[in-house]
This record gives structure tokens, sequence and C-alpha cells, in this order.
């Protein structure tokens, strides 16, 4: 069992032994067998010496009891690593970002406080997964409808801080966007409330984002500045319907015509999620055939132009995702088909779905696609099963990276042409392609993902780590970076934020040496270490 | 029977053969009365999309233990039935599922304070080979055998009275299988 560091085995049962004062002995997790529950099932150092594991974990059931279960964790400097549900898979899930750390599992703390729609929000606690509270708001019939991930049993506050998002409307999708409110226990145990949840006795904590003076809700996501115990979470009103549609261009060169027109849309909050694709690339999971195309290393427009030719199918598709009234959903749809018309010559349409909302409850199982009606489900599993780049040799997890490029058409080919450099360098066939398009999943940002395998195999593991960090080298040099990784690429990841000599990261320690001078709170999260970690880098 | 001591006595290769030997029951037949009790006072699920899982559930319910399907959808059980179900009897959770199943189930039992602590891996190749594996031990083909999925409910009575705390068999597989093989687990959370 791994000890925090510079405690001895005493030291620490003495602690464990105060935590069982505050919490209760069945809330304190010591046991080996217990304690490899909070492994990363996905980690990429399984079985390691750098697979990140904890010494135990702590399950609170109040504020109270985390305001003392950190000034118990000041007085031994232990670190504290919390987690709401812990099922961040691809970025850690449950394990510590330094071996040896409590996880502090709020698991217990899953009351919804409120659900108001009316106003159009929640008010939850750490533990509440979207599961909870989709059935909660339908039990109740309240007319609202939630902003998922996808698996959809994380939770609002988890996926939220760490910058997680969705696939409805744009203000929605981006879930730590969407929060309204927190509640924080700051590193020294302190209870403090943001926004107009700090004028004592407000109602419209969850109506005024900011209230007066700077606001610090910033600092609390992908960070360890403070452990989030209240949430506020704005809720979309129920639609009246939904439709999806389809628009197809023909030429390869209309891809920047297309994305011009797309961000308009969006920007206009016009439609909902874009959804790119391509008739002749295919998607994520299914790449195309492009190996003889790809051959002779990254082909010319003229060759690419050619192979749309030869494939007699249009070089790139978008589908929107229309929520509202059906006279203003069906008007947006004329208005789309005009616009396209006018712009891309070509251009080809397609109604997909339309339903009436909310969906009756026995037609949901079957419903493809749940996470764009905000129905949390554990379906894309299936999906990532059964794709063709896990065909042979299956992985047991991956690390995913998202890279954050421009929205434009030259920005999407860039990143993906330096990818696919970096897997050839290894030996792979390249998991992006000139027909690689981007995911939206931040209304006015393009991210391009690679999912690297891992696996129980330390060799295997190794490759993948090489191949992650190769990726984000190759992507620095294109002046693009991540927005999310694992703990085990944080570091790596972080040091491409570099501008003025590190100004960003200098500034964050800073914070930190201030905010939490025992750095007890997930010390290197995101690659800010407290001070008497940052030179061994823990 | 399978704690750490027994298995090593009897070795997996015994224990996975009795998989598919009718009349080698020595295991079987050690169950004792006060073993099927053990199973009576659990939750028991299966996926009726699999024919061994159907036939694991029909051997079950056979000794008068309700079951309850999966059938694709785990999300809703859980989060409706399950989940408050075991917080508040904390009975043992056993089945035969996919490989998926157990994954999520893995994952979401530690909200509940349960784990794995038993797991037999069934592949099953598209020409009817299976391959078996007790908590991450090596595979071992026992030739074709249908029917596998009745002698595991035979042996179910046995492993929820003795479970190992070995950490070696938790998460011993992510969620993903080959396109070319089914890939069953017989479990037991607890």
């Amino acid at each position: 069992m791994a000890l925090p560091p510079n405690l001895s085995q005493a030291e620490f049962n003495r602690a464990l032994n105060e935590f069982e004062n505050v919490v209760g002995a069945d809330w304190v997790f010591s046991s080996d067998a217990d304690v490899a529950l909070y492994r990363d099932s996905y980690s990429p150092f399984w079985g390691e010496a750098e697979e990140r594991i904890a010494s135990a974990a702590v399950a609170p059931d109040s504020v109270e009891e985390v305001q003392e279960i950190v000034r118990i964790a000041n007085r031994y400097r232990i670190p504290l690593y919390p987690i709401s549900t812990g099922r961040n898979l691809t970025y850690g899930g449950a394990a510590p970002t330094l071996s040896g750390s409590v996880v502090l599992d709020l698991k217990r703390m899953n009351r919804i406080l409120e659900v108001n729609d009316e106003r159009n929000y929640a008010l939850v606690e750490p533990g509440v997964s979207y599961f909870d509270l989709y059935n909660y708001i339908t039990e109740r019939g309240l007319n609202v409808m939630l902003d998922i991930p996808d698996p959809g049993w994380g939770s609002p506050m988890g996926n939220s801080l760490d910058h997680g998002v969705g696939y409805t409307m744009g203000p929605y999708r981006d879930h730590f966007g969407s929060h309204i409110g927190l509640e924080i226990v700051s590193a020294e145990g302190e209870l403090i409330r943001t926004g107009a949840g700090a004028i004592p006795g407000s109602d419209a904590w969850q109506d005024f984002h900011y209230g007066a003076g700077p606001s610090i809700d910033g600092l609390f996501a992908q960070s360890n500045f403070g452990i989030v115990t209240k949430m506020g979470v704005k809720l979309m009103p129920m639609p009246e319907t939904y439709m999806t549609v389809t628009v197809t261009v023909p030429r390869y060169q209309d891809f920047q015509a297309m994305i011009t027109e797309v961000n308009y849309l969006e920007d206009s909050m016009l439609v909902g999620m874009p959804t790119y694709g391509s008739p002749v690339g295919g998607g994520l999971f299914d790449p195309a055939p492009l190996t003889e195309l790809m051959q002779n290393g990254w082909p010319t427009t003229e060759q690419l132009e050619d192979f749309v030719s030869a494939q007699n199918k249009h070089a790139w598709s978008v589908s929107f995702q229309l929520y509202g009234p059906e006279e203003i959903v069906r008007a947006t749809w004329v208005a789309i088909q005009r616009r396209f018309s006018e712009k891309i010559p070509g251009s080809a349409f397609e109604e997909d779905v339309f339903y009436n909302l909310p969906i009756p409850a026995e037609d949901i199982p079957a419903l493809p696609d749940k996470a764009r009606l905000g129905i949390p489900n554990l379906e894309i599993f299936h999906i990532v099963n059964r794709n063709p780049m896990n065909d042979n040799d299956p992985p047991d997890g991956h690390a995913d990276m998202f890279t954050m490029t421009p929205r434009t058409a030259e920005g999407v080919h860039t990143a993906s042409k330096v990818l696919a450099e970096a897997y050839q360098e290894f030996g792979f066939a390249p998991a992006t392609h000139p027909f690689t398009t981007p995911i939206t999943f931040y209304s006015r940002a393009f991210v391009v993902a690679v999912l690297i395998p891992t696996w129980r195999d330390p060799a295997k593991n190794a490759v993948s780590r090489a191949l992650y960090e190769k990726c984000l080298d190759k992507i620095a040099e294109q002046g693009m970076g991540t927005y999310r990784t694992n703990p085990a690429f944080q570091e790596h990841a972080i040091s491409k934020y570099s501008f003025n000599d590190n100004a960003l990261l200098k500034y964050q320690e800073k914070l930190k040496d201030s905010i939490d001078p025992n750095g007890i709170i997930s010390p290197g999260r995101y690659g800010i270490w407290p001070a008497h970690m940052r030179n061994n880098r823990g | 029977m399978l704690d750490r001591r027994t298995t090593l006595k009897l070795g997996a290769t015994s224990i996975l053969a009795s998989l598919v030997n009718l009349p080698g029951q020595s295991l079987a037949n050690s169950s004792s009365k006060s073993a099927n009790t053990h199973l009576l006072h659990s939750h028991v699920l299966f996926d009726s999309q699999y024919l061994e899982s159907q036939s694991f559930a029909a051997a079950v319910k056979a000794k008068g233990t309700p079951i309850t399907d999966i059938n694709g959808n785990l999300s809703n059980l859980w989060y409706q039935q399950l989940r408050h179900q075991l917080l508040s009897d904390r009975k043992p959770l056993l089945g035969m599922t996919s490989r998926l199943d157990l994954f999520c189930l893995e994952e979401l039992a530690r909200d509940v304070g349960m784990k794995v602590h038993l797991r037999f891996d069934h592949l099953i190749h598209q020409n009817g080979r299976v391959e078996h594996q007790m908590n991450g031990s090596s595979f071992v083909e026992l030739g074709s055998k249908a029917g596998f999925g009745k002698k595991m409910a035979e042996l179910a009575d046995l492993s929820l009275s003795h479970q190992t705390a070995e950490i070696t068999v938790q998460k011993l597989t992510g969620p993903f299988t080959p396109s070319d093989k089914t890939a069953l687990v017989t479990w037991v959370i607890s």
C-alpha cells in the first residue's frame, strides 16, 4: 500500500483514526482491496511503479465533515484527492495525481438540493450523478432538459470541474461554462460561496453568475485550489421539438466555406451541436480506407478532389441539432438550406429525425443517440467496443487526446497531418487523415480527437505513452495543445503552455502557495505543485 | 472452496475442468445445503442476449433463486433498482454477463462499497472453441463446451461462500473484446 509522502505508517494510522472519528469507521477505506477500487481502469501505467495509487479513501457525508477532514490533512500534511463519482475514464478516473494521496470520495454527498424549472437551474452536491439528476427531473415531470457527457455515469459537478462537455445547445455543452455558483471548502477548511451566493440570504445565487469583484470560479476547474461542495447548473428548458438535419457539400475544397457557414449559424445560436463528418472519409470509429491514398505522404488537394470524385459521394457533411417550437425549428431549417445553397453550389440537404418532446418513456430504450436529448446512458461503450481499430487486439482502455485547433479547415488539416505523422513514426496506421473532421464539443471551438489505447501490458503501455507524448510535441510545434488529459500526461501537456517563460504556471504556483500552503489538495494536478514538492515534481 | 488456499490445492485446471466434466462434480458435490442457501440470498444477473448466460440463469432459477435480466440496459437496472437494493440488503451480486457489463458493474459497485471477489472469463470463439480463465490465471481451453453456463450455476453456490480478497482479481480487463469472439464473465461482487 502506498503511503502519503514523508509520513510513517504509524503517523498515517493515527491520521486514519482521526478520519474515522469524523466520518465513522465504515467510511474510511485502507485495505489493499478497498483502495484498489480507486485505481484508474484506463491507466497508461497499469501495474507499474509510476501508476498513481491512493493510500486510502475517506467518504464524508457533509460539508462539515469535509472541513474537518481538511483540517486533519493539514496537520499531517496528507494530500487529498477529491472525487465525485470518480468515473472520468481516460482522464484518470478515481486515481489521484500523486501516489499516496488519500482519495476524498464525495459520493455520499449526493443530495439534489433544488431543481427549478421556471428559472431553469439545479443546485447539486458532488455525489449527484447525471442519472440521479435525470431521474429526479423525470419523476417530478419538471420541464427542463440536461446536457450530459457520454457515458452519462459521471456527475454534473465532476464533469464540469474537469472541463467536460456535452451534446446539445452551445451555452450548455460547456459544462463548466454553464455552472452558476459554487460553494467551496478551502485548503484551510473555510467555507466560501461565489457570485450572489456570497450575499447572506441571497435567492439569486443560481441566477447571477458574477456578483461584484473578481470571479474566482475558474480557479476550481482542472485545478487544486479547493474542494467544491455545491454547484449550480444552468438547465435548458425542455424544448417543444427536436429535429436533426444534414447538409453535404460536394468538393474537398468546400470544407472552409462549410465551416464559415456553420460558424455563423452556431455563433448566432440558431443551431445545436454541429456534427461534422465525411461521406468519403468515415468517422472517428470507422476510419476510411485511405491507406493507398496516403502511402506516399499527405495527398495534394488535386489528388483529394480526384479521390472524392471517384467515390461518387460528397466530400463533407454536417448535421445540426435543432431544438425549439416546431415553427421555429422548421423555419431555421429553411434558412439553413437557403444560406448553404447561396454559398456552396451543389449542397445537398436531408432531414433526419423529428420528435415532439419530451420523448415518451416507452420510446426511450430504442432511441439512438440519447445523449443529444439529455438522456444519460452507457451505450457508447458498445460503440467503442466494436470499432475497427480494436478488432484484433482490443485495448483495456484509452487515453484521449483532443487537439484544440482554430475553427478553420487549415487548422483541422494541419492537426490531422501532424498527428498522422506521429502515428506513422511509430509504425501505426494513422488515426487521422485528410478527411478527419473536428468535434464541436465547445461552441466556438474545434478539437481533433485521437484515442490512444491503454493496456494491462506494460510494454504496450510504454509505446502508447510515447505515442501520446509525440502527439503532444508535434501539435505544439504548430502552436496547438490539448485542453484536457490524463494525469500521466498533465505535466507534459502543461509544459506547452509556455508563453513568456511559463508565466501562466508561475502565476498559478503563486496562488497555490498562498491558498494551500501545506499543499494538501491534489498536488500536481495539471502541473501545479506545492512549493515543497515543486523541485522534485512529486 | 475458492479461497486462495483451496484454489492452489485443487489447481485452476481442475476447477475449470469441472466446467466440462459432468461426472467431475467433486466441487459441486462438496457443496452443502448451506452453500445452496447462499445462492438464495443473493442477487443474480444474467443477459438474455447470450445463450450460455440464459443456461446459467435457467439453472439458477431452477434452484428457486430469482434472476434478473440485464438485456442490454444495465444503467436503468442499476440506478432504478440494484443500487438501492444493495445499499439496503447488502446481498452478494452474482452473474454471468458480458465483459462490458462486468466492467461497468465493477465501477458502479464502488458506490455501494462492493467489489469483485471472483471472476471466470469465458472467451467463445466463432468456431465454438471456448477458453476459460479463473481470476486472471492462464486461459485454459477445454474443448468446445456449450453448456458451461449451466455448470457455472452449479459452481455458484460455492463461490458465494468463499471469496478471495485478492486485489489481482479486480479490474482485470477493460470493457472491450475482440470482434471475433464473445467474452462472457461469471463473477461475484460483494
